[in-house]
């Protein structure tokens, strides 16, 4: 049997995403059995195997290149840190050649994943722009497919050489350890993005699993299931209808727009409850990515809260570096000499906040939207930051505070403006596409065009009702959570009969509720193919 | 242990919901489509329909019961819907025998040559396997069957679904490009193990009621060819069958592939509906022995929804 054919048989009867039952109802209880009957020096090799036979289900091509970064990650982590030992070098010439060593394994990590991602899109850019000199060139399509996940354990890899270099971690010396750390089945599709110090406590202890760990994890995986099936992917087919409206109407736009933003966080949010639910089952604790993102306060405090690990890797490998680069430094000082202390105390941070957004749109993917979309949310952090000073003074005169419910509807207004616009630009189909649909809202509403339609727009009457009914418990659900009210304490402290009713209810709502089976199209997971 | 009992409780609910929802008529694929086109065809007087359309899209594409009725007064419906399988089409022929005594059911072939059994998804294998044993776990949609009066009555395409008897209007039309002698396209197609046996099954009901089974094949420049003709007149000649395949009738019947198809020659325009109808309504009446109710004040509905829709003048 050849190796495709033996990807095709399995991928016939699996299908590799975290919502499917095959997931949590096969292949998990598979894994925890295998996992709980072998000793604890053994799990560990459980949990890569599965994660392998996750990875060949995914792609060929994917478990190729994995297995090629984790060598590479490892051997190059061995050789920094060989070098970081090296006491019979000078302190300098040990950085010069950590610092090489280090380079040289970004480099080589982000060329694989720019040859697989980006290699159509600057070569068709760089062409085009040729072309507007009249240079005669073209670029031939090479159509290759990224496989998913890639993204996710290439910037592992550079987290966790960086850490090495830094010396902030020890290189380690086991290659299973940094294969399992870049490629755990739960985390690989979609994160969270994991530094090799949080996953490493719990990932290689080989724990038990205990009643404790099964039904808390089951239990998040639950909560996962809700938000997906029952929000995320009864939007998806309204979503992709939607967004190809042939008549233009602003509140088609719109409606899109925020139908979009709900599908993309139910679907990323459903999908990481799900995957931090798997994981904890065997005992490993994976860092949350989200955190009520519609309660920020402005655009920078929503991705502290949206994409939490994302972020993280940005604000730790990109935004610091940046601020304390010489280059920067010395240009901060110029503007502060020139413009004043307040310009120059914005300087640093706002080259390195340009960075960061330009790193995060390309990292979505090679579409000129998402590039759009980072240098948005850096103008309008940069905004805020300009305006934060006076805005705070302007309060104080109006003898309001930032808990004023005025401020705070205030600050969720534009916060739903400013998401919801972005959402606009980074889901359409093109440039031109989001540009028009901007335009219509302001300049074309008709609001009749919408309430007409709604029925043909990939949602029947159940469907709407369902979705409205689940967004509303979700709600509810975060604005404890955001209160911290301990609610699931509470819960705990029910009678077993009824705390036991109230998850088959959930269990009976998700089986019939949820968007699966004949009727529906399966729905993939959006966060999977960045 | 207590884990273990959790997960006892919750397979008896799956086993009693499972037994709830399962549909007392017997597997469908799609319950949803299956239980409203019941509803709808239930809405019509009892013992006044005569012929039955059974199939998929193709069939709702291409005949319209409104025109035959206007053009030869026999009375017919659409008991069809998109991607319908044919097991589906084998409960709603069923069905349609319960207040209606039809006197010839039109089998149209495109569902026979598709996927037919009711728990049969080549992209859900898996799911397919909790199915059979959990059946809530396929027909966990049932309730979207049961529509809200004022949905329905919001609704135009319900409301025009029993007015146009389960025909569909469309004002597309995208012209088919490809080759004009497309049947000689495609590989050799078998009538595949389950589509025979739901086929037979519709074939001895319909021998069981003394009902005679037209196999039909509608213009389909996509997805037909002689293969595909050659299995079906085998099985047709094998059983004593009437076989149409109004593909060989695509210059009898004035199709112009520029006009006539809505979506490049997978089905029908509107304007192509109105000339493979007109050819099906001959067929009906000089095969077989319908009865002509034009000025029948029983079916005075008809008339008026014709009038209504404006559709046939």
């Amino acid at each position: 049997m050849s190796f495709d054919l033996f990807i095709e048989c399995i991928k016939l009867w699996w299908d590799p995403v975290y919502s499917s039952w095959m997931f949590f109802a096969l292949f998990l209880p598979v894994v925890i059995l295998v996992y709980s009957i072998l000793d604890s020096r053994k799990r560990p090799y459980v949990l890569l195997f599965s994660s392998w036979f996750f990875f060949i289900s995914l792609s060929g091509l994917l478990f190729t290149v994995h297995l090629a970064e984790t060598v590479l990650t490892w051997r190059m982590g061995l050789m920094i840190s060989k070098v970081s030992g090296d006491k019979s070098l000078k302190r300098k010439e040990r950085n010069a050649k950590k610092k090489r060593i280090l380079v040289t394994g970004i480099v080589l990590m982000i060329a694989v994943l720019f040859f697989l991602k980006y290699l159509d899109f600057t070569g068709s850019n760089i062409v085009r722009i040729l072309n507007i000199f009249r240079i005669p060139c073209e670029w031939k399509m090479l159509n290759i497919v990224a496989p998913v996940g890639i993204s996710y354990f290439t910037l592992e890899a550079v987290s966790y050489l960086t850490e090495v270099y830094w010396e902030n971690i020890e290189a380690e010396k086991q290659y299973m350890r940094v294969a399992l750390f870049m490629g755990f089945f739960p985390k690989l599709i979609e994160g969270p993005i994991s530094r090799f110090s949080d996953a490493s406590d719990t990932l290689f202890a080989g724990m038990p699993v205990d009643y404790e760990n099964l039904t808390r994890g089951y239990q998040r995986i639950l909560l996962g299931l809700f938000k997906k099936m029952l929000i995320a992917d009864h939007l998806a087919p309204a979503v992709d209808i939607v967004y190809k409206w042939e008549e233009k109407a602003g509140s088609v736009a719109l409606y899109a727009a925020i139908i979009f933003t709900i599908q993309e966080y139910m679907d990323f949010a459903g999908s990481i409850d799900i995957v931090i639910g798997a994981a904890r089952i065997f005992g490993v604790n994976l860092k949350e990515n989200f955190r009520q993102p519609f309660f920020a306060k402005n655009a920078s405090d929503f991705w502290h809260r949206w994409h939490i690990t994302l972020g993280t890797f940005f604000r730790d490998y990109i935004f610091y570096p940046v601020s304390v680069n010489k280059t920067v430094m010395k240009l901060t000082k110029k503007v502060k000499d020139r413009f004043g202390a307040e310009a120059g105390r914005l300087t640093a941070p706002s080259i390195a906040i340009f960075a960061v957004w330009i790193c995060n749109g390309i990292w979505h993917g090679p579409k000129w939207n998402y590039i759009f979309y980072g240098i948005y949310y850096f103008v309008w952090i940069f905004i805020e930051n300009i305006f934060e000073k006076p805005f705070l003074s302007l309060l104080s005169k109006l003898k309001l505070t930032e808990s004023s419910v005025s401020v705070r509807v205030f600050r969720f207004i534009k916060l739903f403006i400013i998401v919801i616009t972005g959402e606009m630009f980074f889901r359409a189909e093109s440039m031109s596409t989001a540009f028009e649909m901007f335009k219509y809202v302001f300049t074309d509403f008709d609001l009749h065009e919408l309430v007409k339609h709604l029925g043909d727009m990939g949602m029947d009457f159940h469907d709407y009702v369902t979705v409205i009914v689940a967004f509303i418990l979700i709600i509810i659900l975060s604005i404890l959570k955001e209160l911290e009210v301990p609610y699931r304490k509470a819960f705990m402290s029910l009678p077993r009969p009824l705390r036991w009713t109230v998850w088959y209810i959930l269990i009976m709502t998700i089986v019939i509720f949820g968007a699966y089976g004949s009727g529906y199209d399966a729905a993939g997971m959006i966060y999977a193919k960045f | 242990m207590e884990g273990s009992l959790f997960i006892l409780i919750l397979l008896i609910i799956f086993a009693i919901s499972s037994a709830l929802v399962k549909p007392e008529f017997g597997e469908v694929y799609n319950i949803v489509q299956v239980t409203q086109k019941m509803d709808s065809f239930n809405k019509e007087i009892p013992d006044t329909i005569d012929v039955i359309f059974a199939g998929n899209s193709e069939v709702y594409r291409t005949f319209s019961p409104l025109q035959i009725f206007h053009e030869t007064g026999i009375t017919s419906y659409c008991m069809s819907e998109s991607a319908l399988r044919l097991c589906d089409a084998l409960e709603l022929t069923k069905a349609s025998f319960e207040n209606q005594k039809p006197k010839v059911v039109v089998l149209e072939a495109d569902a026979i040559f598709s996927d037919s059994d009711p728990h049969k998804d080549d992209y859900a294998l898996p799911t397919n396997l909790i199915e059979d044993i959990f059946p809530i776990f396929h027909y966990h949609i049932f309730y979207k069957a049961y529509v809200p009066e004022f949905v329905f009555e919001d609704s135009v395409d319900m409301r025009t679904e029993h007015a146009l008897r389960g025909f569909v209007q469309t004002d597309m039309a995208v012209p088919y490009t490809g080759p004009a002698d497309y049947m000689n396209e495609g590989d050799h197609v078998r009538i595949n193990r389950d589509s025979r046996k739901y086929l037979d099954e519709i074939r001895e009901f319909c021998e069981g009621k003394g009902v005679p089974l037209l196999l039909t094949a509608a213009p389909n420049a996509q997805n037909w060819n002689y293969s595909k003709n050659k299995s079906l007149k085998e099985y047709a000649d094998k059983y004593g069958l009437d076989f149409l395949d109004l593909n060989m009738h695509i210059k009898d019947m004035g199709i112009d592939w520029e006009t006539d198809t809505m979506d490049g020659g997978n089905h029908m325009s509107f304007e192509g509906s109105k000339k493979t109808t007109a050819f099906m309504g001959k067929f009906l009446e000089e095969n077989y022995d319908l009865t002509d109710h034009r000025g029948d004040p029983l079916y005075s509905g008809w008339e008026k929804d014709n009038e209504e829709y404006e559709l046939y003048p």
